[in-house]
């Protein structure tokens, strides 16, 4: 018994140490991985690492530049920039993962119910997920955020209703071509019950191109978060929010331009990190590249 | 022979609906299928028979549907049970069912392990422990080297003949007392088809398990069938004891198709072929849906006159005309009182082999 679930365990091992191993190969997504890791750490130890409070103010170190003391400057309020990015961080971070996590709960249910049972209830479904899609994600957050109010929590619910006809698309297509596969519908035949067949068996092998589909969601929802604070409606201050500070900073470009800059290089780096980690996922479970 | 049929069909029509048209690809089939024997239906391409087979659990397609006649297993319709029923009491306990294709029949992402207990556990109530042992002997029983440890190992670290000992072991795993094969050798290469058949006719002799063998090739159903249904652009013409189905054929159909048989024993200088092609099934040909490719058209009803019924004749049932003395006068003459007597011996020799 025990040689066997360590085989098992062996052999799990190295079919990921095989994934892993084409992971490596694109130099891109290793870069990726490497900013989002950065990123991850950043957030998750930013009360440890940020040397001042976020909200702190210092009326004697106004729009300061940067320097030893302050490595991001501060701002007109005389706030340690770069304190503030890490805790813009955890919230950013906070809202894009509850908001992500809730489209992918609604979207692959959703998805998953459509393409499995298909005929009208795919209809009935897929039309309103068709809905949802045509409002552009953000005029339909600003919607969405005038009705709920402004808040850390409204966001990502926004952003959870705003991504789940994504995730809905990706898992029917997936559900549709599954559920024609020979192994389906010999479990029909076995007499296992649609719930089943639908979060046993399609869901975990429709999960290449979900994960690719959170990646990739994780880096719209880092901007967006950032655009509806760079608009006023995301996070209330005196919460850190890095769109709120790319705004407050617009009006100093001229004078201080470290204000604006550093919390628009600190949303690039995750997004961008998101994104080459998300192609080179897809990549990597294409078919064609993964010898087994 | 025994008493009770396992699996009696009556009568069973099925119609696929599409846009515009209505096909009854499957229409007044009625067979029983006794409870020790294999049965072999075969015919052509687009005849019915993988339709037959899926409706008799019925997993049609959602524009299919049973529009007639009764499918009695244990004394229930299948055809009137609820799907919920039919899934937790037949599908896959009671009757089982195999692919033609044992590389896409099982699920990459789990060992063949967790999909033996999976399908254990639904029907039977026996713990964890209990559902590997299990699996571990319906492994074992369709000849697996080392079950236990290959109880781990993903589908794609078997085999395709190992695969379909996979697929028929799950099927096996509930000790169903029907088992439905569809083509279940195609995908396989000569020699692993042999082993398969093997096992499947040992399955049968062993355990309380009758099995439907769907198939094309007639050469299958010669090595191992007891009773072969042949069908037709959705009718059964003829259902006969193997012996009787080689040696003396009643349909004109089942004739042509053995006479399509290339021999290498025997070169003739040219292949006989049955002409033309199997009928549109939209607007089946009125009559005998053979006649239109029949040498033996022997009266107008043929032609014009409603499907025919089924005769019996011997051991067979046969639908054609040939065997109806009202439309075909020659009939008495030829065929009666000797054959009953043959039908019977070539059984009974047949049961003597065994």
């Amino acid at each position: 018994m025990t040689t066997q679930t360590q085989k098992t365990t062996e052999r799990n091992e190295s079919q990921l140490r095989q994934f892993a191993a084409n992971f490596i190969e694109n130099k891109l997504a290793v870069v990726g991985l490497f900013l989002i890791v950065c990123v991850a750490l950043v957030t998750v130890f930013a009360s440890q690492i940020a040397p001042y409070s976020p909200t702190a103010q210092n009326y004697n170190a106004v729009l300061e530049g940067p320097s030893m003391a302050h490595p991001f400057g501060t701002d007109d309020l005389g706030r340690d920039i770069f304190s503030r990015v890490l805790f813009g961080y955890q919230t950013v971070m906070t809202i894009t993962t509850s908001g992500v996590v809730v489209a992918f709960i609604l979207g692959t249910v959703t998805g998953l119910t459509a393409g499995y049972r298909g005929g009208r209830i795919d209809q009935l479904l897929m039309r309103s997920v068709d809905v949802l899609m045509a409002f552009p994600s953000l005029i339909l957050a600003l919607a969405l955020i005038a009705a709920l109010g402004p808040s850390k929590w409204g966001v990502a619910l926004v952003l959870g209703i705003a991504y789940t006809p994504i995730f809905a698309r990706v898992a029917r297509s997936e559900a549709v071509s599954l559920r024609e596969e020979q192994f389906i519908k010999s479990l029909e035949v076995r007499g296992a019950s649609q719930p089943r067949i639908m979060f046993r068996h399609i869901l975990p092998n429709a999960v290449g191109p979900l994960i690719v589909t959170v990646t990739l969601q994780f880096a719209f929802g880092i901007l967006t978060t950032a655009t509806l604070s760079f608009l006023g409606v995301g996070v209330q201050p005196p919460d850190p929010s890095l769109g709120r500070m790319l705004t407050d900073g617009k009006d100093y470009l001229d004078t201080a331009w470290w204000f604006s800059v550093f919390p628009g290089i600190a949303i690039m780096i995750p997004v961008i990190g998101f994104n080459t980690i998300g192609d080179g996922l897809r990549d990597t479970f294409d078919p064609k590249q993964v010898n087994r | 022979m025994s008493s009770e049929p396992r699996l009696s069909l009556q009568d069973l029509e099925v119609t696929y609906t599409t846009k515009h048209d209505e096909v009854t690809a499957v229409d007044g089939v009625s067979v029983d299928i006794q409870s020790d024997e294999i049965f072999g239906v075969v015919g052509e391409s687009g005849c019915g028979k993988s339709t037959l087979a899926n409706t008799i659990l019925r997993l049609l397609d959602d524009n299919g549907e049973i529009t007639g006649g009764e499918i009695r297993y244990n004394g229930r319709d299948l055809a009137e049970m609820s799907e919920k029923g039919l899934s937790r009491t037949v599908r896959g306990r009671e009757i089982s069912m195999v692919f033609q294709d044992p590389n896409t029949s099982l699920d990459p992402v789990y060992t063949i392990g967790q999909q033996l207990t999976e399908t254990i556990r639904q029907h039977l109530d026996v713990s964890k422990q209990e559902a590997r042992e299990r699996a571990v002997q319906s492994l074992d029983d369709v000849g697996i080297p080392s079950p236990a440890d290959r109880l781990d190992d993903y589908p794609h670290q078997f085999s395709g003949g190992m695969r379909q000992r996979v697929v028929i072991a799950i099927a096996l795993s509930c000790n169903p007392s029907l088992l439905i094969a569809d083509e279940p050798t195609t995908g396989l290469d000569v020699s692993i088809q042999a082993q398969i058949l093997d096992l499947l006719k040992d399955i049968n002799e062993n355990r309380d398990t009758s099995v439907v063998l769907i198939t094309h090739d007639l050469g299958v159903v010669a090595e191992i069938c007891d009773r072969v249904g042949v069908m037709y652009a959705g009718n059964l013409v003829e259902v006969s004891p193997v012996g009787v189905i080689y040696n003396d054929p009643k349909h004109p159909y089942t004739q042509d198709l053995l006479k399509s048989i290339p021999e290498t024993h025997d070169i003739k200088e040219e292949l006989t072929v049955i002409k033309g092609s199997p009928p549109d099934l939209r607007s089946p040909p009125s009559g005998c849906r053979y006649h239109p490719r029949c040498s033996k058209v022997c009266s107008e009803a043929c032609e014009t006159g409603e499907m025919p019924r089924v005769y019996h004749e011997g051991e067979s049932s046969v639908r054609c005309y040939i065997y109806d003395a009202a439309e075909n006068p020659e009939y008495e003459a030829t065929t009666n009182g000797t054959d009953e007597q043959s039908g019977e011996q070539s059984q009974q020799t047949k049961r003597g082999e065994q």
